[in-house]
């Protein structure tokens, strides 16, 4: 028969020893994290080094770069399955260990100094479950966003934002590797007393999906202008079939608006689009050249972009603010008091006719 | 000194060759060894063993020099001369035989242009912007055999200009408003055809 005192101090030694083997679980969990921050950082550089090549097509190269940023971001599922068992068995086992070899040295009555013996292993428990949080939240950063902020999810690649206000990029140059274009598409309205009338349908297209900047856009119409503006966010839902997480898409199509199709100039019509990134000061002048086909106006030749350094802009309590050149923005007074960031896409079907912009809830769809 | 040879002479010569008749009794004698079935001994010492001439042939070879001399001017309008007079040449019943002869050629003549040929650029731009005149003209003309094998033709291309970083956006932009308009037309499956080759032209 073991003594029972003696005893108590073997299991505290065996509850010791596989405290140490978590000890050492943390380390090869560490490692595993340090690889892949290495790993991921240089694929995040190697996206600035391209975003300074703007003469080539690197839509395919960066659209690669993510998917495999991608693959190192997420750890397989049955690693991280079978170290959170070894961690969840081992922090059960140690204290019940403790739990036990205090109950076996309790003599009643129980008083209230007996809660200040029992605080040390309520304060462990504590500490263990946030040690177990800890290492969760580092092995799988894509449910659990402790980590964000030192290992950015794939999503964060695609944000303009991100990439313009922590990495000195060139956004002009990875913008033209979205390949932003427009088109206006001509769709049938309601009835109106048996004859239909037409809308049309104004549509943002990327064919690489770039998000997290503020846009402006306007096209003039016989009276007026249209304008949709707002701040544009993509989230893709995870396929539903393989279930794999969509960090970029291609092709995509973003709803700005509808206005009345009779309105637009006929033949040709110059649309200009504005893109403010949070973290530049100057906005980036989009100019298109849309020529009218039978049910639709599309651009034939490459848009014209630059770097519009006459205007400057910042964003003061969420809100767009034009400091200078504001009179180079067609409708921009009509604008000046909706120019937030609330994730919202707004337009005005022609400000000649609306008091109040409408707001775009349509989805973003890949075509 | 160099000779120097107008665009105009050239083009002439282009099309003087592209207009030769082709001998059809060759093509029926001829022995390809990759097209028959089963080979008999009598067959490999025929009379008359003499391959077809072929038009594109010829031509191919003069553009081919030209881009090996560097003469940008030259290659463009000898390809635009190229497709014209496969556009010319064209009818129904030999839509299939004919896009095939003169578009691989179009392509040997591209992928060649995209080694050491330093004005590789220019000639996809031209190539990029001219698939959408002549498809949509296919299109009207009723040649659907021959519009969906040279969209084929179109997207290798540009998937060759993709690799070496060229820019594809002409590419894709002529995709999506022939799409449009084969949808307009009633034709859905040249439609899917053309959207298929513009989700795939980068992956």
């Amino acid at each position: 028969m073991f003594q029972l005192p003696g005893y108590n101090w073997v299991i505290l030694s065996i509850v010791g020893s596989v405290l140490g083997l978590l000890g050492t679980v943390g380390i090869f969990v560490s490692l595993v994290i340090q690889r892949r921050v290495e790993k991921l950082q240089d694929i995040l550089d190697e996206i600035v080094d391209l975003s300074y090549e703007s003469e080539q097509n690197l839509t395919a190269n960066i659209f690669r770069l993510i998917q495999r940023y991608q693959m190192y971001y997420i750890l397989p599922i049955g690693t991280t399955k079978s170290v959170l068992q070894f961690l969840d068995y081992a922090l059960l086992f140690s204290v019940l260990c403790w739990l036990s070899s205090l109950l076996t040295t309790f003599k009643p009555p129980l008083q209230i100094q007996t809660l200040i013996y029992i605080l040390p292993i309520a304060g462990a428990m504590v500490l263990m479950l946030l040690y177990r949080n800890l290492l969760k939240n580092a092995f799988n950063p894509l449910e659990y966003k402790m980590f964000n902020v030192i290992i950015p999810p794939p999503t964060q690649l695609r944000s303009v934002a991100f990439l313009s206000s922590y990495v000195n990029v060139s956004v002009r140059s990875l913008l033209q590797q979205a390949r932003l274009s427009t088109v206006v598409r001509k769709v049938k309205g309601e009835e109106n007393r048996g004859q239909s009338s037409f809308n049309a349908e104004i549509v943002l297209k990327q064919e690489l999906s770039f998000d997290d900047f503020f846009y402006y856009y306007c096209v003039p119409l016989h009276e007026g202008y249209f304008v949709a503006f707002g701040f544009l966010q993509i989230q893709f839902p995870q396929d539903s079939v393989t279930r794999k997480p969509v960090p970029v898409g291609r092709n995509v199509n973003i709803p700005l608006g509808w206005t009345d199709w009779d309105n637009l100039p006929t033949k040709q019509v110059k649309a200009t689009l504005f893109i403010l990134p949070p973290g530049e000061k100057h906005p980036i002048r989009y100019t298109f050249d849309l020529y009218e086909e039978n049910s639709y106006y599309a651009p034939f030749t490459k848009p014209v972009i630059r770097v519009d350094r006459d205007i400057t802009f910042t964003i003061n309590n969420a809100k767009i603010a034009i400091l200078e050149g504001h009179e180079k923005i067609p409708a921009y007074e009509l604008c000046q008091d909706w120019l937030l960031i609330n994730k919202k896409r707004m337009y005005w079907s022609s400000t000649k006719e609306n008091k109040e912009p409408k707001e775009c809830s349509e989805g973003i769809y890949i075509r | 000194m160099t000779e120097i040879v107008p665009c105009t002479d050239f083009i002439k010569r282009l099309q003087e060759l592209l207009t030769i008749p082709v001998h059809e009794t060759h093509k029926s004698t001829y022995l390809n060894l990759n097209e028959v079935e089963g080979l008999q001994y009598e067959d490999l010492v025929r009379d008359h063993d003499l391959p077809p001439n072929d038009p594109t042939e010829l031509a191919f070879e003069l553009i081919l020099t030209e881009v090996q001399k560097e003469h940008l001017d030259k290659v463009i309008s000898g390809l635009n001369e190229f497709l014209k007079s496969y556009l010319r040449n064209l009818n129904r019943d030999n839509q299939a035989q004919l896009t095939n002869q003169y578009c691989k050629r179009v392509v040997y003549l591209f992928r060649r242009s995209l080694n050491t040929f330093c004005y590789s650029e220019e000639v996809w731009d031209f190539l990029s912007h001219s698939f959408k005149p002549i498809c949509i003209y296919l299109l009207q003309q009723g040649l659907q055999v021959a519009c969906e094998m040279f969209w084929g033709f179109a997207s290798q291309m540009g998937k060759l200009a993709a690799k070496h970083n060229l820019h594809t956006d002409s590419l894709q932009r002529s995709l999506r408003i022939f799409e449009v308009f084969a949808e307009e037309n009633g034709c859905q499956d040249l439609a899917s055809h053309a959207r298929n080759l513009r989700h795939n032209l980068e992956n």
